[in-house]
C-alpha cells in the first residue's frame, strides 16, 4: 500500500495539518512564496526556509531527516542550475541569492503540499471558480496517473523477464515499446472508465460532496504573526 | 577571475556534461521561486490566449461526444507517466522525455496545452518538479511552445509528403529542441548578463544545456515514433477517436 | 404484467458498432427481491446485457421495461438510477480522490441535497465496514478495499436492482465471504440481485434462478437444480457442472443416497440424501 510513498503526497495523509482548513492552507502558502519572491532577499529567504522547517519538523511531524532529504529535491537541481548560471553570469552573489530566493519558495510551497491532499487541493482550485472542465479533467487525470502506474509496472516486468533491458538499444526499444502497449492500453481503458461514469448517471460534470473544513481563530492568528515575522525580518536585515 | 579562465572552465566543463554528469533529467522544468515575481507574471500572462484557446477546444471537443473526456485524462496521465519514467541510457544518467510532442501529434497543440498544464500542476504538487511561480513560464515552454512547433513541424512534414515516421520523428525531436530552447530564453531574460544583456545570456544557456539536450531530443524522437506505431497496431478504433486517424484518411 | 415485475426485455437485441451481435431475442422478466445468477462464457452476453439493464446502452431492437414504463432515450436515467452496476474492475469505476468523494459521486449526479448526499455516503461507509478509510486515495488501497468502495458507491444510490458483473475474481476468500455477507443482507432488504460469474457452485449455493447464455442467446432460464439436470445444455454453454451435482451422481450410481432423482442444492441437503448405511 505505501508504494508511492516517494510522491510527496505521502506525508499530506499522514500530516496532523491535513485537517486544516485547505484554502486557509493554500492562502498562506501562496502568500509567503509571493513574499518570498517579491522581497527578494538573502534574510527572508533564509527565515523562511528555517521557520518553515521549524513547524514542519513540530506540527506537520515530518522527521528532519526526511525533510532534509525533501528539501534535497530542489537542491539537486539548485546545484545543477546554479552551475549553468554561474557559468552565464559569473556572479557568485547572484547564484547564491537565487538559490536561497528558489529554495525558500520551495519550503513555502512544501507547507501546502506536505500537508494537504491532492483531493484538498482540487478543491480549493473549485473555489477559486476555475471552470469545472478543468478540475474534472484534473480529478480524472489523477485517479488515472496511479492506473496507468500499476499497469506499466507490470509491462515492464514482464518485459524485464524477457531481457528486454539487456542492453541499450533493446531497452530503447522495449522501452518505446512498453509505452506504446501502455498509450493503446490506457485508451481502451478509458473507454471502460467512461462506462462506469455513465452508469452511475454521469451528465457530463464531475462533482464530488465538498467538505468544509474550519478554520480557527489560532489558525488565522498564526498566519497572521508568520507574514508579520517576514515582514520584520525585512525591515530589520534587508 | 578573468574572462579566460572562466572561458577555460567552462570549456573544461564540456565533457563532464557530455558524460552525463550534467544530468538534465526531467526535461527543462524551472524550480520554484528562481524567476524573478515579474517574469513569473509576464510568462503567465502570454500564456493565457493559448490556455484560453485550449479550453474552448476541449470543451466543443466534449460537446461533441462526452467520452472524450476520459480519453483525454488518459492521454494526460499518460504524459505525466511517461515523462517520470527514466529513459534508459548509456552514461547512467537521468533522463526523461517530454511527451508533449506525442500529445501534440495525437491531440494537438491546443487540447495539449490545457492537458500539459495539469501535468505540470501535478509534478510540482507529487515531485517537487518545478513550481506553482515557474508554473507559467514552465507551462509555455513545455506545453505551449514545444507542442505547437511539433504540431506545426508535423503538419509541414505531411504537406511535403514526407515518411510518416521520419515527420514523427523530426516533429517530436524539434519540439523538443524548442522547448529548451525557449526555457534558454526565460533564464536569459531573467538573468540578462551585463555585456550582452538577455540575449548572451540566452545563448550562453543554450551552449550549457546542449550537451544533454540535443542527444535528449533525438531519443524523445525516437520513443515517440516506437510509441505511435505501438498505438496504430493494438489501438486503431481509439486512434481514430483522438481524431488523429481521420487525418489520415481525409 | 405483475406488480412486482421491475425488469422487463422483450425481444431485446443488441449488435456493437463494429457489427458483432451480442445479444439476440432476449425475453426476460425480473421480479423484486430474486437473485438471479447469470451463466455463460466469455463473450456469451453477459456483460452486455447488465449495460442494457442499466441503460447505458440502448437496445438495437426489442424493448427495457422498468417498472412497466417503456425505456427510451428520453427516460433512461431513470433506469440508471433504479438500476446500479458493480463493475468486475473496481479500478476503472473509480475515480475520485479520495473514497469519501468516490462514495459522493453517484448521489451528487442524482442532483440530491447535500445534507442527504452527506447521509447517504455515511451510512454506505458504515454499511461496507469503511470507516477510518474517507480521506484515502484509491490508490492506497487494496484490492478488497477497492472493491467494497465500489459496492458502496451503488449503494450510496440506493438503487432497487444491483447488477454485479463478475464480483468474485481477483478476491481472496476472506473477501468473498464479506461480498456473500453483503449479498446476503441486500436480500433481505428486498432488493433484486443479479450476478454474472463462472462460479457455477457460487450460483447453485446462492441463486434461486439461473439465466444461462450462449452466443447471445437466452438457452435456459430457471432454478437451478433444473437448469443444471439439463447436462448437454451445459456442455455446450461451456458451463461445468456443479461439484455437489457431480457428487450426488456419483452418488447415485454407487447406490448410496436413500432419495434419488433429487439434486442437491447445499452440502447439508446432500447429507440428507445420503440417509444412513
Amino acid at each position: 500500500m505505501h508504494k508511492h510513498t516517494h510522491y510527496l503526497e505521502g506525508y499530506a495523509l499522514a500530516s496532523p495539518l491535513r485537517h486544516w482548513d485547505p484554502s486557509f492552507k493554500a492562502a498562506f502558502s501562496m502568500t509567503v512564496l509571493i513574499l518570498c519572491l517579491w522581497f527578494d532577499s538573502i534574510p527572508v529567504s533564509i527565515w523562511i526556509i528555517l521557520s518553515m522547517a521549524v513547524i514542519a519538523a513540530i506540527w506537520g511531524r515530518v522527521k528532519p531527516a526526511e525533510y532534509l532529504q525533501l528539501l534535497g529535491i530542489p537542491l539537486f537541481f539548485l546545484v545543477f542550475g546554479g552551475i549553468a548560471l554561474w557559468f552565464v553570469t559569473g556572479e557568485t552573489e547572484t547564484v547564491l541569492h537565487v538559490t536561497l530566493r528558489s529554495l525558500g519558495a520551495v519550503s513555502a510551497f512544501y507547507f501546502l503540499v506536505l500537508s494537504t491532499p491532492v483531493s484538498g487541493i482540487v478543491a480549493v482550485l473549485n473555489r477559486c471558480h476555475i471552470p469545472g472542465l478543468i478540475t474534472g479533467l484534473m480529478y480524472l487525470l489523477y485517479r488515472y496517473i496511479f492506473i496507468l502506474l500499476r499497469v506499466w509496472q507490470d509491462m515492464h516486468m514482464a518485459a524485464r523477464s524477457r531481457l528486454g533491458y539487456v542492453d541499450y538499444k533493446t531497452s530503447l526499444h522495449t522501452f518505446g515499446a512498453v509505452g506504446g502497449n501502455l498509450l493503446a492500453a490506457s485508451m481502451k481503458r478509458a473507454d471502460q472508465c467512461y462506462t462506469a461514469m455513465e452508469s452511475r448517471c454521469f451528465a457530463g460534470e464531475i462533482r464530488f460532496l465538498e467538505e468544509h473544513k474550519k478554520c480557527s481563530l489560532w489558525q488565522w492568528a498564526f498566519g497572521v504573526v508568520y507574514l508579520a515575522g517576514v515582514a520584520a525580518v525585512r525591515r530589520l536585515w534587508g | 577571475m578573468n574572462q579566460k579562465e572562466r572561458r577555460l572552465i567552462y570549456i573544461a566543463a564540456l565533457p563532464a556534461a557530455l558524460l552525463g554528469i550534467v544530468p538534465k533529467a526531467h526535461a527543462m522544468h524551472i524550480m520554484e521561486g528562481y524567476l524573478p515575481a515579474g517574469d513569473c507574471i509576464a510568462w503567465g500572462v502570454l500564456c493565457i490566449p493559448f490556455l484560453l484557446a485550449g479550453f474552448l477546444t476541449i470543451r466543443r471537443r466534449l460537446q461533441e461526444d462526452g467520452r472524450s473526456i476520459t480519453l483525454l485524462a488518459m492521454s494526460g496521465a499518460f504524459i505525466f507517466v511517461i515523462s517520470s519514467l527514466k529513459i534508459p541510457s548509456v552514461t547512467g544518467s537521468c533522463s526523461h522525455m517530454t511527451g508533449t510532442g506525442l500529445g501534440a501529434i495525437l491531440l494537438g497543440p491546443l487540447s495539449v496545452s490545457i492537458l500539459g498544464m495539469i501535468v505540470l500542476i501535478f509534478q510540482a504538487i507529487l515531485l517537487a518538479h518545478g513550481g506553482l511561480t515557474s508554473l507559467g513560464a514552465n507551462i509555455f515552454s513545455m506545453a505551449v511552445a514545444g507542442p505547437v512547433f511539433a504540431w506545426l513541424v508535423y503538419g509541414l512534414c505531411k504537406k511535403c509528403r514526407m515518411n510518416k515516421r521520419f515527420a514523427i520523428f523530426l516533429a517530436a525531436a524539434l519540439g523538443d529542441l524548442l522547448t529548451y530552447c525557449v526555457t534558454s530564453v526565460q533564464l536569459g531574460l531573467a538573468f540578462p548578463s551585463q555585456e550582452g544583456g538577455a540575449a548572451l545570456s540566452a545563448l550562453k544557456f543554450l551552449g550549457v544545456f546542449a550537451p544533454a539536450q540535443l542527444p535528449l531530443a533525438v531519443v524523445e524522437g525516437i520513443l515517440t515514433v516506437l510509441m505511435v506505431i505501438g498505438l496504430e497496431t493494438y489501438a486503431r478504433p481509439e486512434l481514430n477517436a483522438l481524431g488523429y486517424g481521420k487525418e489520415e484518411q481525409s | 404484467m405483475r406488480e412486482d415485475v421491475v425488469l422487463c426485455l422483450k425481444d431485446v437485441g443488441f449488435a456493437y458498432p463494429e457489427g458483432r451481435q451480442a445479444l439476440s431475442h432476449v425475453n426476460l422478466t425480473v421480479c423484486a427481491g430474486e437473485r438471479i445468477a447469470v451463466l455463460g462464457a466469455n463473450g456469451a452476453g453477459k456483460s452486455t446485457l447488465f449495460l442494457l439493464m442499466n441503460g447505458v446502452l440502448a437496445p438495437s431492437s426489442g424493448h427495457i421495461y422498468y417498472k412497466g414504463t417503456t425505456i427510451n432515450r428520453r427516460n433512461v436515467q431513470t433506469l440508471r438510477k433504479g438500476v446500479g452496476i458493480i463493475f468486475q474492475d473496481a479500478d476503472s469505476q473509480m475515480i475520485a480522490p479520495s473514497v469519501r468523494s468516490e462514495i459522493s459521486f453517484g448521489p451528487m449526479n442524482l442532483k440530491l441535497s447535500t445534507e442527504e448526499v452527506a447521509a447517504r455516503v455515511e451510512r454506505a461507509v458504515a454499511y461496507m465496514n469503511l470507516e477510518g478509510f474517507e480521506e484515502r486515495p484509491p490508490h492506497y488501497l487494496s484490492g478488497g478495499e477497492k472493491k467494497r468502495v465500489s459496492i458502496a458507491d451503488i449503494i450510496a444510490m440506493e438503487p432497487e436492482v444491483f447488477l454485479f458483473d463478475e464480483p468474485t475474481v481477483s478476491l481472496d476468500p476472506a473477501n468473498v465471504r464479506q461480498l456473500e455477507g453483503v449479498l446476503a443482507d441486500l436480500a433481505g432488504q428486498g432488493k433484486t440481485l443479479l450476478i454474472s460469474t463462472h462460479d457455477v457452485d457460487f450460483a447453485c449455493r446462492w441463486a434461486e434462478r439461473v439465466l444461462v447464455f450462449q452466443y447471445g442467446i437466452l438457452r435456459a432460464d430457471g432454478p437451478p437444480q433444473t437448469v443444471f439436470a439439463q447436462k448437454d445444455l451445459c456442455e455446450q454453454a461451456n458451463l461445468t457442472s456443479p461439484v455437489l451435482f457431480r457428487i450426488a451422481d456419483m452418488l447415485e450410481r454407487k447406490n448410496l443416497l436413500r432419495e434419488k432423482g433429487r439434486i442437491p442444492g447445499t452440502v447439508e441437503e446432500l447429507e440428507k440424501m445420503l440417509g444412513e448405511t
